[in-house]
């Protein structure tokens, strides 16, 4: 199956689920206008890429067969249920935030942290775009989304997750030793296909 | 005849896609291609065969992906010897009559470099070479490296191709639509890099399709003295009735590619979705056109890993603050390898309107070949400028150089035998803009002429190197004006006459004008407009200095660089701000200019003002003891209890932060109270290092001492770190389930080999109950709770 790439721009920052993360609270007095600078700096700097692909998949038992591939998990078959087809994606808001977390992160701390907070929410607000583009595009409904480290899902199924997507050549995203991936603002995500309308 | 030979006069026909064919003839999805070299040659053999009966001239090899991090060495050479072999059967036995090449193809690791990534940069240097080694082994007649999205990986496999054989080579990026490469390079950008280094040939390929990739390859051949390659997807992939198919036709393709050639594009193919069709109707729609001649280009051009910065009537402002030479905190920084003291002197300087920074660490007791090229990398990883390499050890000059992820320039060579034989041979492998101050065995000339006739001995000197002369950009030597009246006259001659009569651009480092004078910006700043005037390219100095920044938005403003003098407007507004400053502070309260109100409030350039102020009248420690930690205790309890949150106690820490490093700063010798010290890490593995900095952080303004290892750290270095400073408290932080192993196999270690030394544990994944089942002594659920673990075992 061919991967496809999609990009997104303009997606709304939600400020309230940025300063969540962040560690709560109101961003008022002096926290406010650093905050929103971040905001700015971040919405500068991202690129939004997705990578995806739509596959087949029988659930039998915990067994997850995506037919180039297959996974053993209790979680994702469940998640999955009655699923004849599924999304495979990949999804990245870029390398660039990285190199603002890094920066700030020499001088000036509390920027780092906002920007990681807000990239956060940025590669969340991503992958709802993604599917609910996808769902008016194929004319779905689709399941939650379920990642690898969810559940009884090993991140070793990064693995498979990327040479099928092959994420490096499309969107820039890489795996490294320990399964984490750079850009770390990147999600890989199954969303079943819950039924065609 | 030979590859380069016939890239001489003729348009080269690359070929097409290999992926799309071979899963045509069966290649299963995540089944590597590369091994169908050995598995399947009749396959491969066939598909080159086809595109040199299409008309092509180069076959790539099949061996995008092979490289040491996916396959054995012993692998590896099976799949390069047969890959080569599968060519040349190819070769041998395709019927057309074209000159036939075939290019060892290299293709991106998969992996990104460091810092961003976990690959080190000159392990992606070896793992190029291996391929490379067998490569010209097996008999490849050329290199092609293609489809490359990283500008650091590029030089990386650049580097390895020419220190490991003398085949010529190509090199293309993989560009997005916005133009630039996923790391953010430009095309400007890009060929700077390249061709410092010695590509032949440079271009794009893969990800869009030729009318889409068109802009580049416009953009490539304005600035490249190299033939371009362009080798474009067929359009974009769909898939109808269960096939991939690409949107744009065969016929579509070449008639795109008909009018790129006609504008100078010479190196032609096609990347994925594209087939023998393909190259065969380009080669039939093209074949009339002349081959358009490759013009050299004369700009003087620097890059970092995003753009370039060309040379020309726009003066360029080179930040001379990263440098030692007389500040006492910067070398004290230096010594306490403190890389956050000097990235926050590069990213001020930025902030004030450098375009490039020049990087000097060199100073008694620190070693510089260690150093420079690690404030390199710490550099060039959050700041976008091009740096100026300045060293005059030209080992530790050729370590940075290797490095930077760009063309650098680099300070300095002169007219010495010795120094131009020690420097000009790394210009030539590493690319760079030289800076060649006008002296030589004789010392510096008295008189504009012999200063001259030595700018011209280097740049012959440049040439039998094979250095353009667009890339050595001359110094006449700012000598001090109270020393000798006419030493600033001399300099500003010589300067012309470079410029004049051998048009090469001219560098001067300003400040040293004024030595021994009272008000000296003023005297700077004067000087700096007159060498703009006498035809001055770029000005080593302080962009913090108002004077010099006033006299270069002037200069510009004057002389039609600034349109309508909006720039000259608007930083106008900042030399009123800066003599406005005094009035303010003259009318502070008492409860305004409280220190600890202005951390209490994260208010960071007040607490440096305020503290800058009380030091004069108060003992350094005294001012810790009585405004910083009580204002830092007040944010931690309100934290504790809720009232304040994790940004807020960050800003409060930030500010205290900027008041510690005024009194630091004021302290003859580093006497500040010290409470003991913390050894703290990111577990291996992890790079996940905010909250661990943030730990840091707040330690540091509560007077401990924190020896900070960084993230991802192997427990052999943390166990060695604590015996070697008989440490007693260790603070561990991991943030995945994954990683959390790491933790407990550290805590085990150390527990055994330093059973005095105290651990405490956090991160998003621990638990109170986790922390004790792994042996660990503290569970630190947030920063405070570290501050006061560290508090009750260190006191």
């Amino acid at each position: 199956m061919t991967v496809k790439v999609k990009t997104f721009e303009n997606i709304a920052v939600n400020k309230r689920e940025a300063l969540r993360y962040a560690g709560g609270g109101d961003a008022c007095g002096e926290i406010l206008p650093i905050f929103n600078e971040c905001v700015s700096l971040a919405e500068a700097s991202t690129k939004n890429r997705v990578c995806y692909k739509i596959l087949p998949v029988s659930v039998k038992g915990s067994l997850c067969d995506f037919g180039e591939f297959s996974l053993f998990s209790k979680d994702l078959a469940k998640n999955l249920g009655s699923c004849n087809r599924v999304i495979l994606f990949a999804a990245t808001v870029g390398v660039e935030l990285d190199r603002l977390i890094l920066r700030f992160g020499k001088i000036s701390p509390t920027k780092a942290l906002l920007l990681q907070a807000i990239g956060s929410e940025r590669a969340e607000s991503l992958c709802d775009e993604f599917c609910s583009w996808i769902e008016q595009e194929l004319k779905v409904k689709l399941k939650p989304r379920f990642s690898a480290g969810y559940g009884d899902l090993p991140l070793e199924a990064q693995k498979q997750i990327f040479a099928s997507l092959d994420c490096a050549k499309n969107i820039g995203v890489t795996l490294n030793d320990s399964l984490l991936m750079s850009p770390s603002k990147s999600v890989t995500a199954f969303v079943g296909i819950e039924e065609f309308l | 005849m030979t590859f380069k030979e016939y890239l001489q006069n003729n348009i080269v026909y690359l070929d097409g896609g290999m992926g799309t064919l071979l899963q045509r003839r069966g290649l299963k999805a995540g089944e590597a291609p590369e091994e169908w070299n050995v598995s399947h040659p009749e396959v491969i053999r066939e598909i080159h065969k086809e595109y040199f009966e299409a008309g092509s001239n180069v076959v790539c090899t099949n061996t995008f992906g092979a490289n040491t991090l996916k396959f054995s060495r012993e692998k590896l050479e099976e799949i390069v010897r047969c890959a080569i072999e599968n060519a040349s059967w190819a070769r041998d036995n395709s019927f057309s009559t074209q000159e036939k090449f075939i290019a060892l193809d290299l293709g991106p690791t998969g992996k990104l470099l460091k810092p961003l990534g976990d690959l080190e940069f000159e392990k992606a240097v070896s793992i190029f070479a291996e391929t490379v080694k067998l490569g010209a082994k097996y008999g490849a007649d050329l290199v092609i490296i293609e489809t490359m999205s990283d500008s650091y990986e590029t030089k990386a496999a650049l580097l390895a191709v020419k220190e490991n054989c003398s085949l010529p080579v190509m090199v293309s990026n993989a560009y997005s639509e916005d133009g630039k490469l996923l790391t953010g390079a430009t095309p400007e950008a890009m060929v700077a890099l390249l061709e410092g280094m010695g590509a032949d040939v440079i271009g794009a390929n893969c990800s869009l399709g030729p009318e889409k990739l068109a802009p580049v390859a416009k953009r490539l051949l304005e600035s490249a003295s190299v033939p371009v390659l362009l080798k474009p997807n067929a359009g974009l992939p769909r898939v109808e009735n269960g096939q991939t198919v690409f949107d744009v036709s065969a016929e579509e393709f070449a008639n795109q590619l008909y009018e790129i050639v006609e504008n100078g594009v010479c190196v032609v193919g096609g990347c994925c979705g594209t087939t023998p069709e393909y190259i065969s109707a380009l080669v039939k729609k093209t074949s009339s056109c002349t081959r358009k001649p490759v013009t050299k280009k004369d700009f003087t051009v620097v890059s970092s890993y995003s753009h370039a910065v060309t040379f020309g009537d726009e003066p360029i402002l080179v930040g001379e603050r990263i440098n030692p030479t007389g500040k006492k905190r910067f070398k004290q920084a230096l010594k306490e390898k403190d890389m956050d003291y000097i990235l926050s002197q590069g990213v001020q300087q930025q902030e004030k309107g450098a375009h490039i920074l020049d990087v000097n660490v060199g100073a008694p007791e620190i070693d510089e070949r260690e150093l420079l090229p690690e404030a390199v990398c710490e550099l060039q990883a959050v700041l976008d400028l091009p740096l100026q390499i300045d060293s005059s050890d030209v080992v530790a000059m050729e370590k940075a150089l290797r490095v930077y992820n760009g063309k650098a320039m680099i300070n300095s060579v002169n007219g010495k035998k010795e120094s131009m034989e020690a420097v000009f041979p790394l210009v030539k492998k590493y690319g760079g803009v030289v800076v060649a101050l006008t002296l030589d065995e004789k010392g510096i000339p008295e008189t504009a002429q012999e200063r001259f006739e030595i700018a011209k001995k280097i740049l012959t000197c440049a040439e039998e190197y094979g250095i353009d002369k667009k890339d050595v950009v001359f110094d006449t030597l700012t000598l001090t004006v109270s020393a000798d009246s006419s030493a600033a006259k001399v300099t500003l001659d010589a300067l012309k006459m470079i410029r004049e009569k051998l048009s090469c651009h001219t560098i001067l480092g300003v400040s040293n004008v004024s030595f021994g004078l009272p008000n000296r910006e003023i005297v700077n700043g004067t000087f700096f407009t007159l060498a703009l005037a006498s035809g001055l390219s770029c000005a080593i100095m302080n962009p913090c200095s108002s004077e010099m920044m006033k006299a270069y938005y002037t200069f510009r403003a004057l002389t039609g660089l600034d349109e309508s003098c909006m720039d000259y407007i608007s930083a106008s507004k900042s030399f009123e701000a800066c003599s406005s400053v005094e009035s303010v502070k003259a009318e502070e309260t008492e409860e305004a200019s409280s220190l600890k109100r202005a951390i209490i409030k994260g208010l960071k350039d007040r607490a440096r003002e305020i503290t800058e102020k009380m030091l004069s009248e108060r003992d350094g420690l005294d001012i810790v003891n009585q405004e910083i930690i009580p204002a830092l205790n007040v944010v931690g309890e309100g934290f504790e209890n809720k009232t304040v949150f994790l940004p807020q106690l960050l800003l409060s820490a930030e500010a205290a932060g900027y008041a510690f490093e005024e009194i630091k700063a004021r302290i003859k010798t580093d006497k500040k109270e010290n409470k003991g010290t913390v050894i703290l890490a990111t577990v291996k593995g992890d790079i996940h290092d905010i909250g661990k900095n943030i730990v840091k952080l707040l330690l540091e303004n509560y007077g401990f001492n924190v020896l900070d290892l960084g993230k991802d750290v192997n427990e052999d270095e943390i166990v060695k770190k604590v015996k070697e400073t008989d440490c007693r408290l260790v603070g561990l932080s991991a943030l995945m389930t994954t990683t959390v192993v790491n933790m407990e196999q550290t805590v085990l270690r150390l527990n055994k080999e330093a059973p005095n030394c105290k651990i405490m544990v956090g991160g998003a994944v621990l638990t109170e109950e986790y922390a004790k089942k792994i042996g660990a002594d503290a569970y630190a659920k947030d920063a405070m709770a570290g501050v006061r673990y560290a508090q009750e075992i260190l006191g």
